[in-house]
């Protein structure tokens, strides 16, 4: 992965979902029951479906701006001791979060043959980005979510930043109808509204800004900004919370701030779905080629190039010298391949079925010796 | 422009398998959502769908407007007929109905605070 590029940047190209179904032994009062197994499946196909119809309405181009792969684990696991039921009390929200969640992902982690804690999860999204799909689709981006009926410590969060990409749902606080779950006096969507909250997490996971109040008023403030790493050189995305509802007593109706089927003009920006240059194309569809490892050598010698949207490669040129061997698809941020004969120094370019990259000068450049 | 469902032959090389849907795009087909290993939910026209429908790799194309179609009729073995029945379902009018009248329709998701953790 290159510097700077995480796994969840833009809601573009192939998504890698990895779902894990932290379930509980058969008979256990946690287990799911077959009609929840196949109705919370049905409910993220349902969320991505949403997401699609929102790409087609809300992208410049009223393209679809993305095809989400989808890889199902089931794992059956008992929790450590001390697994606490939420209380619902917006002040010790975020501790019941941290404290709660472990007691059931660490061991489904582990069930999987993975690390405990965020290097678990981590490694679970670096699996999901470098494995081969069927139609030998690769993906760009890639987050797990867990889906359990052991407690946590709210009916839906996401981690997009900082720590791995991850979403959590607790199935029966979130499809809850009653308005009081667990004697928590907080409500959930029903069962046939958790397609919008996996949307509005996933909506997270991509960048996009809480909008709706909150308690005390501390879900959003419209000062609040999201800024993405530079993928053009000289170019940060960069987008102000504007239809925060705290600040903005007009705000409109959006996914990130009510149950709706909706979004607001800020939330595509945030996804990556602009066209600034207005030529029909997305902007962060085309290849962007971020690194050249190493930056200097001579022909025969392996070379790494580091980027985004590699993995549909059709060439890769140095300066006026087109690589002529096969070129390895690492991931779709990562090739592999051999120097060319060349001379100089010269700009490295990989062009895909959209385009070619841009040079980056010193990133991408490379001198023969 | 239609949804269709793809279901890939399990038994089939994956050279074959990873045809039907190269093919089905080249023909102007869109990848939804693949549900991995088999199931491939699409959306294209005729000739998409014709081009998917062509490779050997390629166990069953359905297209589904009202939910009728029966997963325990075609064959399949009982995880590919789970995950076709759980497409189906989408278009009955009873999940039809459930997703046009909303329980909390429009409500502010109204969460103490950020649904976000670091």
């Amino acid at each position: 992965m290159a510097a700077g590029i995480r796994t969840n940047d833009y809601m573009l190209g192939v998504i890698a979902l990895g779902i894990v179904i932290v379930d509980a032994p058969p008979g256990d009062p946690f287990a799911f029951t077959p009609f929840q197994l196949q109705n919370v499946l049905l409910e993220v196909y349902l969320g991505i479906e949403l997401l699609n119809l929102l790409a087609v309405n809300n992208t410049p181009t009223q393209q679809r701006a993305f095809s989400f792969v989808v890889q199902v684990e089931r794992v059956e696991v008992t929790p450590t001791p001390g697994l606490q039921p939420p209380t619902g009390n917006p002040n010790t929200l975020s501790a019941e979060i941290t404290d709660r969640e472990p007691h059931w992902r660490d061991p489904a982690l582990n069930a999987l043959g993975l690390s405990s804690g965020s290097q678990g999860v981590r490694e679970h999204n670096d699996a999901l980005l470098t494995r081969m799909w069927p139609g030998g689709l690769r993906a760009r981006w890639a987050y797990t979510t867990f889906i359990t009926r052991y407690h946590a410590g709210w009916m839906a969060y996401a981690s997009p930043t900082g720590a791995p990409a991850k979403v959590v749902i607790q199935h029966d606080w979130l499809s809850d109808m009653t308005g009081n779950f667990n004697g928590t006096n907080v409500g959930g969507w029903s069962p046939f509204g958790m397609d919008r909250v996996f949307a509005h997490e996933t909506g997270h996971i991509f960048g996009a800004l809480d909008e709706y109040a909150g308690a005390n008023n501390n879900a959003c403030q419209v000062t609040d900004v999201m800024s993405k790493p530079p993928i053009f050189t000289g170019f940060t995305l960069s987008v102000t919370n504007v239809n925060c509802a705290v600040s903005n007593p007009g705000s409109v109706a959006c996914l990130m701030k009510q149950n709706t089927p909706n979004l607001c003009p800020t939330t595509p920006a945030v996804f990556g779905w602009i066209d600034l240059d207005a030529d029909g194309v997305l902007d962060f569809v085309g290849p962007q080629l971020l690194n050249v490892n190493p930056q200097s050598g001579s022909a025969g010698d392996t070379i790494r190039l580091q980027g985004i949207a590699l993995g549909d490669v059709k060439a890769v040129g140095f300066g006026g010298f087109p690589v002529t061997t096969p070129i390895s698809v690492i991931s779709d941020t990562e090739l592999q391949l051999t120097a060319p004969n060349g001379s100089g120094t010269v700009d490295v370019t990989v062009t895909t079925s959209v385009g070619a990259s841009t040079a980056n000068p010193g990133a991408t450049s490379f001198t023969f010796v | 422009m239609p949804r269709f469902l793809v279901v890939l032959d399990p038994n089939a090389d994956e050279a074959d398998r990873d045809a039907v849907i190269d093919g089905m795009r080249a023909s102007g087909g869109e990848v939804i959502a693949v549900f991995d290993p088999h199931i491939v939910v699409a959306e294209g026209d005729q000739s998409a769908q014709a081009a998917a429908d062509q490779f050997f790799g390629i166990s069953l194309l359905a297209i589904d407007e009202d939910g009728t179609i029966d997963a325990s009729a075609l064959g399949l073995a009982p995880e590919l007929e789970a995950m076709v029945a759980l497409w189906t379902v989408t278009f009955t009018p009873a999940v039809q109905a459930a997703l046009a009248n909303r329980f909390r329709e429009g409500e502010d998701w109204g969460f103490p605070g950020p649904c976000t953790v670091g």
